[in-house]
């Protein structure tokens, strides 16, 4: 019998706290990504002569590289946050093994909803060196003032794939913590077979997967796909280390 | 315009720069408060250069050249071909000319590279008079419409002989900016593959209308059509 019976939602939001103060380097390390992208976005310059008389000189920057960087950064963090240093860290609280997942997974929505949102903001920076450069300029793409709708949905679209990279990097990193056997196959899956190009039973899953998202043109339902693969992710990863030990 | 939008590029120097700075000298390593005042800062430096380059997309459109479909490219010549002038923009045109001849008629080239198209409608009337009409040149890169920006030379006209002439060089250099290709899911925008080019150019179409019964001599490099009813 204890005085005081803490409620699950009173440590998820303490947990919470002290991992948005002990996990800065999530925001630092997605800046600096951040910065990499653009830089590697801007110029990449091209030269080709049309005619004798006619040379064309064409430099296109692309807002590309930092939303993929991004969505790199996400993954990483997902499969970060499981891991042991950061594991033991929730043991400075009295709490259990859902209060952690849940204000862990929080962490890592809040960083995915930034990381999204920043990733196409990025992307005015490469025009902005676009537009300080001295020639004929095309922009191939709406800006805020041209068509709200379009920048929104953009931000929209890229807060969702950085969650649904950031959700398949925790559940990846939760079954690593559960065991390391499953780094291998990780391996193959990801990389491997793609690189073999090998179909598994005629599927190739990866590209199915590509597709199951990437293809879609409903924005509606798009999210409900997003919503329900990251709640099946979260499952998942609650599940399969529900069995770990409390403290190695 | 430019300075202006050289400031975002400054900040995030100057952010690169206090980064490698504080991993170098790890004694002075930033706190939490800092991480997040840095990255406020930068937040606010991308809203403020989403702001403004949005203001810069509108304030430039008028400047950028515009994208046009690829028919245009053949819709001043297929009207050339059938002799219907009047259908052509009067902005298609460069200039109108005539010019006195007698029974003859010589067409020469010095241009070797892109030589203009050169079409001949031959009159109901032996007036003596040329009429020529020359057209604009044309380039389209990546579908946008640079041939304000071809430079040309119209043909030059010496006793009863045209001498079709090579154009100064034309050098453009173009800057283009393509969203990320994920966030166009669902706006329906189309975009080129990244570092792919496509370009159509033709040099300026010179149209005369000449005395019925002219005799028309033209050189190896010269090719000419003519329009018939």
């Amino acid at each position: 019998m204890y005085l005081t019976v803490p409620r699950l939602t009173d440590i998820v939001k303490k947990q919470f706290r002290y991992k948005m103060n002990a996990y800065t380097g999530i925001f630092s390390s997605l800046l600096i990504m951040q910065l990499i992208g653009i830089f590697f976005g801007v110029n990449s310059y091209s030269s080709y002569e049309a005619s004798e008389s006619l040379r064309i000189t064409d430099a296109t920057s692309t807002g590309d590289t930092p939303v993929v960087l991004t969505l790199v950064w996400a993954f990483i963090t997902g499969i970060l946050v499981t891991t042991l240093a950061y594991r033991n860290d929730a043991f400075s609280f009295v709490s259990n093994r859902l209060s952690h997942h849940l204000s862990s997974f929080l962490l890592v929505l809040l960083a995915s909803v930034v990381g999204g949102i920043t990733a196409v903001l990025a992307g005015s920076i490469g025009k902005f060196i676009v537009y300080a450069q001295n020639s004929t300029i095309t922009i191939e793409s709406p800006g805020l003032l041209d068509s709200p709708f379009s920048f929104f949905i953009g931000i929209a679209t890229s807060i969702l794939y950085t969650i649904l990279f950031a959700g398949l990097g925790y559940t990846i990193g939760s079954f690593v913590q559960r065991s390391k056997l499953v780094i291998p196959l990780i391996v193959i899956v990801l990389i491997a077979l793609p690189a073999l190009n090998l179909s598994v039973g005629g599927v190739f899953f990866i590209e199915k997967t590509i597709a199951f998202f990437g293809t879609e043109t409903s924005f509606l339902i798009f999210l409900m796909k997003v919503v329900i693969t990251v709640v099946v992710l979260f499952a998942l990863s609650v599940a399969v280390t529900n069995k770990t030990e409390v403290r190695k | 315009m430019t300075s202006f939008g050289l400031i975002p590029i400054f900040a995030v120097v100057l952010i690169i720069w206090y980064f490698l700075r504080t991993t170098k000298h790890a004694k002075r390593k930033m706190n939490t408060k800092w991480i997040y005042v840095f990255f406020a800062t930068y937040v606010f430096i991308l809203v403020i250069a989403t702001v403004v380059v949005g203001i810069l997309d509108k304030k430039t459109a008028a400047e950028t050249p515009k994208q046009i479909p690829v028919d245009s490219f053949y819709s001043v010549d297929i009207a050339l071909q059938a002799g219907d002038l009047s259908s052509i923009d009067s902005s298609q045109i460069i200039d109108k000319r005539t010019h006195r001849i007698g029974d003859m008629l010589t067409i020469t080239s010095k241009a070797f590279d892109l030589v203009p198209n050169v079409y001949i409608e031959r009159k109901d009337v032996n007036d003596g008079l040329i009429e020529e009409t020359i057209f604009k040149p044309f380039l389209a890169i990546n579908n946008y419409d640079f041939s304000e920006q071809m430079n040309y030379t119209k043909p030059k006209w010496e006793n009863g002989k045209m001498t079709l002439v090579t154009p100064s060089f034309t050098e453009i250099t173009y800057t283009s900016y393509q969203e990320a290709f994920l966030l166009d899911q669902f706006t329906g925008a189309t975009r080129r593959n990244f570092g792919s080019h496509s370009s159509d150019t033709r040099q300026i179409t010179v149209y005369l209308r000449v005395p019925k019964d002219l005799i028309v001599k033209t050189d190896d490099h010269v090719s000419v059509d003519y329009v018939t009813d």
